[in-house]
């Protein structure tokens, strides 16, 4: 059982980290780059693609047996398509202002290459559990990007933080919006498609600062282990 | 032979499962679809007729059968007439323009029986989030910049965005969209000048004991 948590836990970390499918794999940056201008968006955008992807990961997994191989892919298509069309449905009857606002991006997710590659690569080939942890691990570092790209931008083009929070969360969520600085001011490149891009490519470039530093660091401590030995022997 | 029959057998069968299962949520959500679209459509009237006194709103036959046609590219969708005390204080306008970033905006205008406009709601656009989607009144006052507006005030030279020369301010990163409004706009109230004294635009009152001439 505690083997299962172990691993459990590094697809986890995989999908957030090490194999993030935003920040290392470069995937889905169409949804990435066009919807990630404020950080409502990011966070709706962000659950609709994780609630796809692990729904889309459960019936895939589950029917793995019954799918020849020559077929899968029309048949990852059509299902990914058939779920992003049901969520839709489901976002016009019961979130119609978020529908509003983001609306035009939903079908995208059908050509979303996060979730055709994790259904391909995990789901068609591992029992329903595993490829559930790595759709929800993939999923939800899918999403934090998107967030933090959709914070980062609407902090820097707009001034604010959590503005149309009601369109998501209800009208307890009206006065959620927080205004760090008057609007008029922003950088309006942080808004447009290519502070998208400039916008991601920090993140990346954190991301691998971070992991470097680590890797310097865990070899520095192996040279003064290694190191620290020597002088014991002699 | 076995296998091309079999994979067939698959796909035909997975095709009819999701075809089956989008077609049920369908129908499940569309009455659910309908009411959030018209609860929506109200909450934005209800906005627009605040602060307008009014008793109720009366439908107005268009005058073909369809949208009227004002421009190739703007089209009157349907009329209203907002009676107060029994007599008609303003035309509730629905209008839709073609000349969005991203196509269709429909909106609402309130224009009184002098040619002033008293409000101006977005109902449906699909403009960029973040970018165009500030005609919206739940994102930005901007929409508010019509009210009292008219026909002559500001003059017709005046009725575009800055940028060409106007007095409406476009958006940062976004100039095509208010454009848009701010042309339809312009142009039911043109129309709505050029119709003012048409008979079904603003009609006599319904019952005999009340008629007064507009």
């Amino acid at each position: 059982m505690t083997k299962q948590c172990s691993e459990c836990r590094k697809t986890l970390a995989q999908g957030i980290g090490s194999q993030n499918p935003a920040l290392v794999g470069l995937l889905g940056l169409c949804p990435l780059l066009a919807v990630s201008t404020t950080i409502v968006n990011g966070i709706g955008l962000g659950i609709t693609t994780l609630v796809i992807l692990l729904l889309s990961s459960a019936i895939i997994s589950t029917f793995r047996g019954l799918i020849a191989d020559e077929i899968r892919l029309p048949v990852f298509v059509l299902l990914i398509a058939s779920v992003v069309t049901l969520i839709e449905f489901y976002l016009r009857a019961y979130r119609y202002e978020f529908y509003l606002s983001v609306g035009l991006f939903i079908p995208l997710i059908v050509t979303n290459c996060v979730i055709l590659a994790r259904v391909e690569s995990v789901a068609y080939r591992k029992p329903v559990l595993t490829a559930l942890v790595d759709a929800f691990g993939m999923g939800l570092g899918f999403a934090l990007v998107l967030i933090v790209l959709g914070g980062l931008r609407e902090i820097m083009g707009f001034g604010t933080l959590l503005s149309g929070a009601e369109q998501l969360f209800g009208n307890t969520a009206i006065n959620w919006k927080i205004q760090l600085f008057d609007g008029e001011h922003g950088f309006l490149l942080a808004i447009l498609p290519p502070g998208a891009f400039f916008g991601l490519a920090m993140l990346v470039a954190l991301k691998n600062w971070i992991d470097q530093s680590r890797i310097k660091m865990q070899s520095v401590n192996k040279m003064d282990l290694q190191a620290g030995s020597h002088i014991i022997h002699s | 032979m076995n296998s091309l029959i079999k994979c067939s057998a698959t796909l035909a069968l997975a095709t009819l499962v999701l075809l089956f299962a989008v077609s049920s949520v369908e129908k499940a959500t569309s009455a659910r679809i309908a009411q959030s679209r018209q609860h929506h459509k109200q909450t934005v009237l209800n906005q627009l007729l605040e602060h307008i006194k009014y008793d109720h709103l009366v439908n107005l036959p268009l005058w073909s059968e369809k949208a009227v046609n004002i421009t190739p590219t703007i089209s009157l969708l349907s009329m209203q007439a907002v009676i107060t005390y029994q007599q008609q204080s303003a035309v509730l306008l629905e209008i839709a323009t073609t000349e969005g970033y991203n196509g269709l905006i429909k909106l609402l205008v309130v224009i009184d029986a002098n040619g002033v406009i008293k409000g101006v709601r977005v109902i449906e656009h699909h403009e960029t989030p973040g970018l165009g989607d500030k005609i919206e009144a739940s994102r930005s006052v901007w929409i508010g910049s019509f009210v009292n507006q008219s026909l002559q005030n500001p003059s017709s030279n005046q009725w575009q965005v800055k940028r060409d020369g106007g007095q409406f301010d476009q958006f940062t990163g976004a100039t095509i969209t208010p454009r848009a409004v701010v042309k339809a706009i312009h142009a039911i109230l043109t129309f709505a000048h050029a119709h003012a004294h048409h008979q079904q635009f603003f009609p006599q009152p319904q019952t005999p004991s009340t008629v007064t001439t507009q």
